[in-house]
């Protein structure tokens, strides 16, 4: 035995070196989350950087002749009637106009300026209000990709004619209409209420957010309540023996279970016996719904486990039924927690490309889906198309799309934890 | 009276080499008027067994206490009154359990039911998570005791009454029952319990968790409480015992050493077990 | 069950079992003293002495010290430690001793003072020696009762109190000789008397030595064996009224 003088000078030669090897630590630590922190502002400031400019879109102003004949042929402003006329006429006079294009090659360069949705715009605005009709106004619409690649310095007349898709007489036109104060940049109106198209200009979320949204709400609801159900069996009534070890190790390893193995289960069993079609958002949610399950239950159990045995014991000793002091006492307490896990397990689902490619989810859809009978795309779906297109533009999109991504799993992930926050019971 | 029974110890250990078929009980296992009557209640968990032939009378209005060191089984013998201990998968119960003269362990015996007539307060104070109110509304709520928000008022301003919480919680009845002190919260669960008018109140160690003061309180609420009810409480702390009850009983290693009157087990016990715990020889 | 010598230096806590030893001791110093006091009283008696008185005063502070110090350790131990059992009982048991002992003593010093007094003129002869021979008897029962309370021999108590009886029957025949020689010889009335004060207080010794076994007898056997007149129906009734 050391005396205490021994022990004192001890401590106090060993205690630089143990203070050393606390501030080293506590400096690998730092140096980690400083890691994580630079590569995730790095790739935050990539993809605003990128998706910023996916949101917004050059627009031109063109005084447009609403020639009653060319647009309302049966004059009676039905849809019929505005599909038998020809807009694309009164578009292609209205840009003659603007740009004093002469020379039917300059009308022909002049008339594709102008995104190929100028003539549905036109037709719906009409019927929007046909008093329109015959008069002439000036009304914006969106520019074709390849001008609106121009306008953004993407394409110049530095690079050879032949090998651009702006010719030069284009470029002369775009420069004099943006003189004349006739182009603007500005929010698309497209990102949002658009669905996919072949047009950039065109392109927008709305189809594939809704199709996301159909397909988490099948997910949600069956996913959530199977998931509490089993957890709730498991964790408060299920005898403790080698069935119930071999179901929760299953569950433990279905967890880790690749998400694309759940796609191939979902084409081979939703769509080839179930006799559902190809890229229905009630497939896709049953999907990730299975996909879910095992986050959900293994969540819930935890939350469950969470709940001191003394609330059970005390709703025990009071003459309370297994039920009664599952339903009275322990779920209220463990639902917060489980909230948590399940919005964590959607977040997941609504971030999950791979099963939804195998069931098709992958289709060029024009519409926004009518219901989770109809056929759908879903936005990480949305965001892997668009990264695989060729046009300029739809880089801009790509990004714009994952920054409405991430702001949906940010939400989500915010009302996790406002709901832990606000339910949060001390005991 | 001397002791009985002959039984091999090494000193100044628990060390016990038990004699199964000889081992009696010493002192007065028996009671008049028994409310409860434990006959050679054996305990198993898993192989293992935790309470070896135990019998004992509780009688009537009256408090008795179960000391003995950590492990004896005085706890699971409690659980056992009022079958808690079916709430463990491994654990088997084996003898007999009467409750005014009905085995509660008979299959014919609902157990919702007997944990009203015996009711049960803890170690650990466990309010609900809920408000004052509700802790005490919520055994006459689920048991259908009360037809009207009158009766039930009533029934829980009566229990906090007895409790001894009415004054201190009757401006706060909407407030959580976890909000009050570790004393109060205790007196909650009493009052919790008492709430569905039950015949017999088992206490596991109500005060551990207590300080002196609230101690001193839930022992003086005890003292109250056994002219209505018949109170069995475990305790770690042998003046506790002393103080609150009317029957001593020693348990050790699973069995049943001696049952005698408080005083007589404190000044003259029988069995030199006993002895030694109450004079903190061991335990 | 009977608590035995060994069973009080046994508790978890060794400061406890210091204490009770401790205790112990004092008590045993102190009865050493008043068994001392009380051999030289009676041979001061026998050889009708009055040098004996400073060394009897001198032990009869040190017992009455004794009796403070004793009484103030039980009462630590109680508030302190909280005794249960034998513990208690023992503890209760050294505080009835310690008083018994106290008297013990006052009696001893007594029994001196009178021989002092008596040496000038002391009384018959044949008086003296039925007085001696009284107190070489009471000093035999007092060692062995201060022996059992040593060994914690219930037994050997037992017989101090049985041994007792027979001091008293001595006694009384003593006291009966007393009134012979003052009714043969009325002028030694004077002397006889303080003689039967003598006699007294040597018998007062014996029922103390007899109350130091019966406390001892609680201690170590749990039952209260003072009384036998009185029957537990009978405590029962008075604490009914």
């Amino acid at each position: 035995m050391l005396s205490p003088q021994q022990a004192t000078e001890r401590v106090a030669a060993s205690v630089g070196a143990r203070y050393r090897r606390e501030r080293r630590f506590q400096m690998y630590g730092k140096l980690a989350i400083g890691s994580a922190l630079v590569f995730l502002v790095l790739f935050m400031a990539n993809i605003l950087q990128k998706g910023i400019p996916g949101f917004f879109q050059h627009y031109v102003t063109l005084e447009v002749d609403l020639d009653r004949e060319l647009l309302d042929p049966m004059g009676d402003a039905s849809v019929d009637s505005l599909f038998a006329g020809n807009p694309r006429r009164v578009m292609q006079l209205a840009i003659y106009e603007a740009t004093g294009a002469e020379s039917r090659a300059d009308q022909r360069a002049a008339f594709k300026l102008v995104s190929t949705g100028a003539t549905n715009r036109l037709r719906d605005m009409i019927l929007e209000d046909p008093s329109i009709l015959g008069t002439r106004m000036s009304i914006q619409f969106a520019v074709d990709d390849d001008a609106d690649s121009y306008l953004r310095g993407f394409i110049t007349k530095a690079t050879e004619e032949r090998r651009r898709r702006v010719k030069d007489n284009q470029m002369d036109m775009i420069d004099r209409l943006q003189a004349e104060g006739r182009i603007e940049y500005k929010l698309s109106d497209y990102i949002f209420t658009g669905s996919d198209s072949r047009n950039p200009e065109l392109a927008g979320i709305k189809g594939a957010v809704i199709g996301s949204l159909l397909t988490l709400a099948v997910c949600l609801s069956l996913a959530f309540p199977i998931g509490v159900a089993a957890a709730v069996y498991l964790e408060e009534f299920a005898p403790k023996n080698r069935i119930t070890d071999v179901i929760e190790v299953n569950i433990n390893n279905l967890a880790a279970v690749p998400s694309v193995v759940y796609g191939i289960l979902g084409a081979a069993v939703f769509i080839n016996v179930f006799g559902f079609q190809r890229s229905w958002p009630i497939v896709g949610g049953f999907v990730l719904a299975l996909m879910t399950l095992p986050t959900i239950i293994i969540s819930s159990r935890a939350a469950l486990k969470a709940v001191p045995p003394s609330i059970r014991d005390a709703a025990l000793g009071m003459g309370a039924s297994r039920v009664q002091v599952v339903t009275h006492h322990v779920l209220p307490l463990a639902l917060p927690g489980m909230l948590t896990g399940t919005i964590i397990g959607m977040a997941q689902a609504l971030g999950e490309t791979a099963p939804l490619l195998m069931i098709g989810m992958v289709a060029f859809v024009v519409d926004a889906p009518s219901g989770i009978f109809s056929p759908s795309t879903a936005l990480p779906v949305q965001i892997y198309m668009w990264a695989d297109s060729a046009e300029r533009m739809f880089v801009a999109k790509t990004s714009a799309a994952i920054i409405a991504l991430l702001s949906f799993l940010v939400v989500m992930n915010a009302a996790a934890v406002v709901l832990r926050k606000k339910f949060e019971r001390r005991w | 009276m001397e002791a009985t029974m002959e039984n091999t110890r090494t000193t100044g250990t628990a060390d016990v080499a038990w004699d199964h078929d000889d081992f009696q009980t010493v002192g007065t296992p028996g009671h008049d008027d028994p409310r409860m009557t434990a006959g050679n209640v054996d305990v198993f968990y898993g192989e293992k067994q935790a309470i070896m032939n135990v019998s004992i009378d509780i009688g009537a209005n009256e408090v008795v206490s179960f000391i003995g060191p950590s492990g004896c089984g005085k706890s699971t013998f409690l659980r056992c009154l009022n079958r808690m201990n079916d709430t463990i998968d491994i654990c088997r119960v084996g003898g007999s359990i009467m409750l005014d003269g009905q085995d509660i362990y008979d299959p014919s015996i609902d157990v919702v039911p007997l944990r009203a007539r015996v009711g049960m307060v803890f170690q650990k104070p466990n309010p609900f998570p809920k408000s004052i109110y509700d802790n005490v509304a919520y055994g006459p709520r689920i048991h259908g005791l009360v037809d009207s928000k009158a009766e039930l008022d009533e029934v829980v301003e009566q229990s906090l009454t007895r409790a001894g919480l009415w004054d201190e919680a009757k401006d706060r009845l909407d407030q959580p029952g976890t909000g009050l002190s570790g004393g109060q919260q205790q007196r909650l669960c009493i009052a919790r319990a008492i709430a569905v008018s039950p015949e017999v109140i088992l206490m596991d160690e109500p005060c551990s968790a207590l300080d002196p003061i609230a101690t001193a309180r839930i022992e003086e609420l005890i003292h109250d409480l056994s002219s209505q009810f018949t109170i069995v409480i475990v305790t770690h702390s042998m003046q506790q015992a002393a103080r609150v009850s009317d029957r001593t009983a020693y348990f050790h290693l699973g069995r049943l050493v001696e049952v005698g009157p408080t005083k007589q087990i404190f000044t003259s016990p029988q069995h030199s077990l006993t002895q030694d715990y109450i004079t903190g020889r061991f335990g | 069950m009977d608590l035995k010598s060994s069973d009080l230096n046994q508790h978890i806590s060794s400061q406890f079992n210091e204490e009770l030893e401790t205790l112990r001791t004092h008590v045993l110093k102190m009865a050493g003293l008043v068994e001392r006091n009380l051999r030289t009283a009676i041979s001061a008696l026998e050889s009708m002495d009055s040098s004996a008185i400073s060394s009897l005063e001198q032990g009869e502070q040190q017992i009455n010290a004794f009796e403070l110090v004793v009484d103030r350790e039980v009462m630590n131990i109680i508030a302190l430690r909280q005794p249960a059992a034998a513990d208690l009982r023992v503890v209760m048991a050294i505080s009835k001793i310690v008083r018994d002992l106290e008297r013990m003593g006052d009696e001893a010093h007594k029994v001196g003072r009178l021989a002092g007094e008596m040496a000038s003129d002391p009384p018959p002869a044949a008086a003296l020696n039925l007085s001696v021979s009284l107190g070489r008897q009471v000093a035999d029962l007092v060692k062995r009762a201060v022996d059992s309370f040593v060994r914690l021999d219930a037994d050997e108590a037992n017989e101090v109190r049985t041994d007792d009886k027979a001091i008293d029957s001595d006694y009384e025949a003593s006291v009966r000789a007393m009134v012979t020689f003052m009714i043969e010889d009325p002028r030694s009335i004077g002397r006889v008397v303080k003689l039967l004060w003598v006699f007294r207080s040597l018998e007062r010794i014996g029922d103390h030595a007899t109350n130091i076994s019966e406390q001892l007898i609680y201690a170590v056997r749990g039952k209260d064996i003072r009384h036998d007149d009185v029957s537990e129906t009978d405590m029962q009734n008075l604490v009914d009224e």
